[in-house]
């Protein structure tokens, strides 16, 4: 084949044109304010916004207590599948189900079961003493953030969970098997032989899911649609309201640009890893 | 019988560990199944059945929310829209990465392994940057609003994806089969067409529907880009959702169940390839 690299140019024109392009141009943009130059003058508008250090802990905040919860839970549904060997296709099929399903989805179920009236969550906590009405889940500035964070978990941990699971079962047997001649318990297995070992599975999902949960906006616009009173307000919505509503597009652009530095300094580590990991 | 030293015994102890674990095994079951259980299950009850305190588990079927739903033209349409546009996008991203996969799996050339890079690093970049200036773009264009523009964007979210996975798979055929099918003359790309495409079938199946499931419920970009013309199926559904201030569970609960439906069709084909890809992707980091 003479120009194998052909092949490939259909995919990188497309790449380039649809993604490279827009963001380059977003970036270049927000320095200027309707075909004018105006430096960093975006910038310094949005240092002085109050909506933008809300959105800006809020987005912080679900991204980091989300990615914990599923990190655990998917670990812990993870080791647990692990032990299963009758109808592993089955459960593992079964266990997608949310991920398939995506936000769209996953946030109409959880705002739909949390309702404060009629959502069965609050029939069955009327069993432990709140009568139906009093809990409002998204209702309350509190309670709000908590609902979106679990609903975004019940969506993401089967992600976490395969990669976890898939690491788990590519684990070597000898550790283990040299441990138990020792004696160890299972706890020092699990934390001096497992968590070493499924690190870059860990990694991996651990970032991933950083990555992706910073930038989320479909569940939580569907189940709060940022508030009440902006307490699920994130920086994707920020940068929706500004572009849509209010039509500032320099400063939408200048919105995007920071959160493409922070998406950046996140997932750093994988990128250095990955490229490693390719060069060999 | 069971004297003290059963009870104390490791075999006990193995009992209950089991159980336990058999019985957390469960819950996450129900953790995971239960809300779409809980949608399908509203979206055939009866409108009072669904508001009712305590809630109804046995219940005579009713289709009545469905057949509102299909009346409705705007919901009829978006589903139209959002089938043209998977199956487009799909159609572009399988020609595409199978062309790219292919030339990445059997091939040298210069810029190889930090093209391949980029490919990847483009995904962890948030798609959300291009919405500033992709509006004005598109606008522009005149192709806001319109198949052609989701169909561009999906294409683009997915193919960094779709051709690692091509990739793998091509990897998976082994080189002899061209390399004897060039013998006997065949020209590469015969041979690629003619031998190794059809032993690639599944990735292609496979890609192609993983493809499929992303476009058909993407939500973000089809709700900023879409509007009267080429609205998405998960954006009406959401309208919907959002219009009626959380009171006719019922219709919400049918439209929601008929938008997962051809992700979950689909995805119940493809859950085999669907873990080995991610596994794959994940040990390789």
């Amino acid at each position: 084949m003479k120009r194998p690299w052909l092949l490939v140019l259909p995919s990188f024109i497309l790449l380039v044109i649809v993604l490279l392009g827009p963001e380059l141009h977003g970036v270049y943009i927000s320095f200027f304010r309707d075909k004018e130059f105006v430096g960093l003058r975006n910038y310094q508008n949005l240092l002085k916004e109050a909506d933008f250090y809300f959105t800006l802990w809020n987005s912080f905040l679900f991204t980091f207590l989300s990615v914990g919860l599923e990190l655990v839970l998917g670990f812990g549904i993870a080791l647990l599948l692990d032990r299963k060997t009758r109808g592993k296709r089955i459960t593992r099929s079964l266990a997608i189900v949310p991920f398939i399903v995506t936000p769209v989805i996953g946030g109409f179920a959880w705002k739909m079961m949390l309702d404060t009236n009629y959502g069965i969550l609050n029939y069955f906590l009327t069993f432990f003493g709140f009568p139906m009405g009093t809990i409002e889940w998204l209702s309350s500035p509190n309670l709000a953030m908590l609902a979106v964070i679990v609903a975004d978990a019940w969506v993401n941990t089967p992600f976490v969970t395969l990669i976890l699971l898939a690491g788990l079962q590519a684990l070597p047997q000898s550790p283990y098997e040299a441990a138990k001649v020792d004696g160890a318990s299972y706890w020092f297995t699990f934390k001096r032989i497992t968590i070493p070992l499924l690190m870059p599975a860990i990694l991996v999902a651990v970032i991933f899911r950083l990555v992706f949960a910073f930038r989320e906006f479909t569940t939580i616009w569907v189940m709060t649609q940022g508030g009440p009173l902006n307490s699920t307000y994130v920086l994707a919505m920020y940068l929706y309201k500004n572009m849509f509503l209010f039509f500032k597009d320099n400063y939408s652009a200048a919105i995007g640009v920071i959160m493409l530095i922070l998406t950046f300094l996140i997932s750093v580590p994988l990128m250095v890893k990955m490229y490693a990991e390719i060069k060999s | 019988m069971m004297g003290r030293d059963f009870y104390m015994s490791s075999k006990f102890k193995k009992r209950c560990i089991s159980w336990t674990l058999n019985i957390l095994f469960v819950l996450v079951f129900i953790w995971v199944l239960f809300p779409i259980f809980w949608i399908v299950m509203t979206s055939l009850k009866t409108r009072i059945e669904t508001f009712s305190v305590p809630p109804v588990w046995v219940f005579m079927l009713t289709l009545e929310h469905y057949k509102v739903l299909f009346t409705i033209s705007s919901f009829l349409k978006s589903f139209a829209n959002s089938a043209i546009i998977a199956l487009l996008s799909t159609a572009v991203i399988v020609f595409f990465s199978a062309l790219a996969g292919y030339a990445y799996s059997r091939f040298d050339f210069p810029l190889k392994k930090s093209s391949a890079f980029f490919l990847l690093a483009v995904r962890m970049f948030p798609p959300v940057v291009i919405v500033p200036s992709m509006f004005g773009i598109s606008k522009w264009l005149n192709i806001y609003d319109h198949h052609f523009l989701m169909i561009l964007l999906y294409s683009s979210f997915t193919i960094s994806f779709s051709v690692w996975m091509m990739k793998a798979f091509f990897d998976e055929v082994s080189i002899e089969m061209e390399e004897a099918a060039m013998v006997d003359g065949y020209t590469r790309m015969k041979a690629f067409r003619r031998v190794v495409l059809p032993l690639v079938a599944p990735g292609l199946v496979a890609t192609s529907i993983f493809t499929f499931i992303l476009s058909w419920n993407e939500f973000f970009f089809a709700f900023m880009f879409t509007s009267e013309r080429a609205k998405t199926a998960p954006v009406e559904l959401v309208a919907i959702v959002l219009k009626e201030t959380g009171v006719e569970w019922g219709i919400m609960s049918a439209g929601a169940s008929l938008v997962m439906l051809p992700a979950l069709i689909f995805s119940w084909f493809i859950q085999k390839h669907l873990v080995k890809g991610l596994a794959v992707g994940s040990i390789k980091g």
